[in-house]
This record gives structure tokens, C-alpha cells and sequence, in this order.
């Protein structure tokens, strides 16, 4: 999970700063996860999966992370009510695909 | 053989035949849903520095989510300005700023391009403002033509100077007291005002296909009615009787 909260930590496409707000925690907390001095909580982690757009199923699954190219003209303005948008949305989009695999199984 | 590129006039022209709308008629995205049936909208609240948000899987096929605490006239030029990216866009995922940076991006020009004509063809437009309107600019003409295609001041202003029937020098005089003018004129002013209260919800491929895999037991009502309040649905979980 350390290699999952790294990436996902790295490689994403927001600022600590926005994602420390996101997350309502410190900045110095954001670092000590991705260090592996602190554990991160389970609500954080699903928190932040669904900002990058990576579902908790991909993770049950052992899927390799893939943080979509995210396309956000200006990503150092969206504020932290579009953060909390676009992570609801990235949910949906989860949902989404879950729904249409269980509908192509069960046809 | 040498093809070349498509202009965006004919990318708006193949959506709107792609969703069997006429070549020139004003849209009714009321049921943009059912004439793409691989559509999900969302309408829900962002800040003002957002319009919309597009998440893809293939072309046509996705979830657009609009920003509804914008007036409707807005609201209207974003719908169109995400079927661009929906359709033609390759990132998957893409978020449109509601400011100047966006013309900045050729992406979000191309799009906004595109929902121009997607909203307002050239051709329509041009027999409707000689036939209707007379052809003769005045802030009658204007009203009766953004009511008629639901489009914001802005971006009818933006049309007819785009069509050369209007000089952008004369264009700021349009830009002042609209609401107010509307309102004399017996308009309503959702087209220009932002609602009072900003509605949250969603239409289209995901609620029915989860309303069809509960009706067919693949799912539980537990799940469908977590997967529905996800959508901003608690009007079906918790519904509400209905009058006579």
C-alpha cells in the first residue's frame, strides 16, 4: 500500500498544498505518509484515490496505478470545491464502469 | 487519396446529425440523454473558475457534468462545449476553466468553436435572423434570437459579429443593463442569472443502467441506493409522493 500512497502522492497532477487541503490535514502530514512514517488512513486513501481517478477496485485488484492525464488548463487554480468535484465525479466514473462490466456479464 | 482535415462548423454539423438533430433548428438538451444513449450529465455546482468537467472512455461516450450554479444561458454554452471534448478530445479527462486562460488553450478554443456552431449554425442562423428578425439589429432582435437559441448575450454577440451582421465596435452597447431589459421586454431572466439555489443531480446511462441491474437482481437495493446517492439521486431513494 506504501508503493500505491507514494505514487499516487508523486505523481499526481496537484500541488501538496492543494491536496493537503483536499485531505484536510497538514502538509507535514502528507509527507510523513508518503515517507511511511505515518500510516494513512483508509478514509484518506480512498479520499485520494478517487481525486487521480483510481478506483478502489483497481487497488483490490492489484491493478498498477495509472493516474489519468488529467487536462485541467491552470491545475494551480482549481480551488478545493472543484477538488472535492472532480474526486465525487472520478467516483461516478468508477461506478460507472463497474456498472457497465456487471451489465456486459449478466446480459 | 488526400483527405483534409475537417473545420469545426463540420464536426458541429456531424454531432448534431450524429444526435439526430435538425441541421438547423435552436438544441433542446432536454433530452440529449436519450438521443446518446452512452451519456451520463451531471449538473451539480463547482466554483466560478469552473464551467465543466468531461470524463471519457470513447468517443461519444462518457460523463459530462456542467456547473449548475451558472444561468442557464451558460449552462447551455458548456453542454455544448463538452460534447466537443466528449466526441474529439483524446484526454481522457479534462477540466474547463470558466475564465480567460481558456483561450489561451487550443483545445478549449477549438471547443468553444464548437459549441458555437453546435448552438447557433451558420445557416439557420442566418435564415432566422432575415426572417424572423427582418434583419434589423436592435435589442428586439436580440432578445427574440438568444431566447430562441438559449445562449448567453455573450455568445450571441460573439455570433453575429463571427458572421460579420454585427460590428464588434457596437458590441459593448449590447453588454449593459441585460437582465434589466430582459425583464421589461417580458423575458425570463434565467438565461443571464445565476439560480437562487444550485441544484445537484444526474441523468442519463448511469441511473438507468443501475435502475436496470437492480430490477434484474444483479445488484441490491443497498447497492442501488448507495450507487444513486453517489449521482446526487436522493429523489429516487427517497422519493417524494406525487401529486394529482
Amino acid at each position: 500500500m506504501l508503493d500505491i500512497i507514494q505514487e499516487l502522492l508523486t505523481h499526481s497532477p496537484f500541488s501538496q498544498e492543494a491536496i493537503a487541503l483536499f485531505l484536510e490535514c497538514d502538509q507535514s502530514t502528507i509527507s510523513k505518509w508518503k515517507s511511511g512514517d505515518r500510516k494513512m488512513p483508509a478514509e484518506k486513501f480512498e479520499k485520494l484515490c478517487h481525486l487521480v481517478g483510481y478506483s478502489l477496485e483497481d487497488y483490490a485488484q492489484g491493478k498498477p496505478l495509472s493516474i489519468k492525464n488529467v487536462a485541467h488548463f491552470r491545475s494551480d487554480s482549481l480551488s478545493n470545491e472543484d477538488l472535492n468535484a472532480l474526486a465525487e465525479l472520478n467516483k461516478m466514473a468508477a461506478n460507472l464502469a463497474m456498472l457497465e462490466r456487471l451489465s456486459n456479464e449478466n446480459k | 487519396m488526400k483527405t483534409s482535415k475537417p473545420n469545426i462548423s463540420d464536426l458541429a454539423d456531424k454531432v448534431r446529425r450524429l444526435l439526430n438533430y435538425d441541421a438547423n433548428d435552436p438544441i433542446d438538451f432536454s433530452d440529449l440523454c436519450s438521443r446518446n444513449p452512452n451519456l451520463t450529465i451531471v449538473e451539480r455546482p463547482f466554483s466560478d473558475k469552473t464551467s465543466g468537467m468531461c470524463i471519457k472512455n470513447e468517443p461519444g461516450s462518457g460523463i459530462i457534468a456542467i456547473n449548475s450554479s451558472m444561468p442557464l444561458g451558460r449552462q447551455h454554452f458548456t453542454l455544448a462545449h463538452e460534447l466537443y471534448h466528449l466526441y474529439f478530445t483524446e484526454t481522457p479527462f479534462i477540466v474547463c476553466p470558466d475564465d480567460e486562460s481558456s483561450s489561451q488553450n487550443d483545445e478549449e478554443k477549438k471547443a468553444n468553436e464548437f459549441a458555437m456552431f453546435f448552438l447557433m449554425p451558420n445557416y439557420g442562423f442566418y435564415g432566422y435572423f432575415e426572417d424572423m428578425c427582418g434583419g434589423a439589429l436592435t435589442i428586439d432582435t436580440i432578445l427574440k434570437m438568444e431566447h430562441y437559441y438559449q445562449v448567453s448575450r455573450r455568445a450571441l454577440l460573439s455570433k453575429l459579429c463571427f458572421l460579420k451582421l454585427l460590428d464588434p465596435v457596437y458590441k459593448e452597447q449590447f453588454l449593459v443593463n441585460i437582465v434589466r431589459t430582459a425583464s421589461e421586454k417580458g423575458y425570463p431572466k434565467n438565461l443571464y442569472q445565476s439560480p437562487c439555489f444550485a441544484q445537484s443531480t444526474t441523468y442519463g446511462k448511469y441511473v438507468a443502467l443501475v435502475n436496470d441491474l437492480f430490477s434484474r437482481g444483479v445488484i441490491s437495493k443497498q447497492k442501488r441506493d448507495e450507487l444513486l446517492l453517489d449521482a446526487y439521486r436522493d429523489d429516487i431513494v427517497f422519493p417524494q409522493p406525487e401529486g394529482k
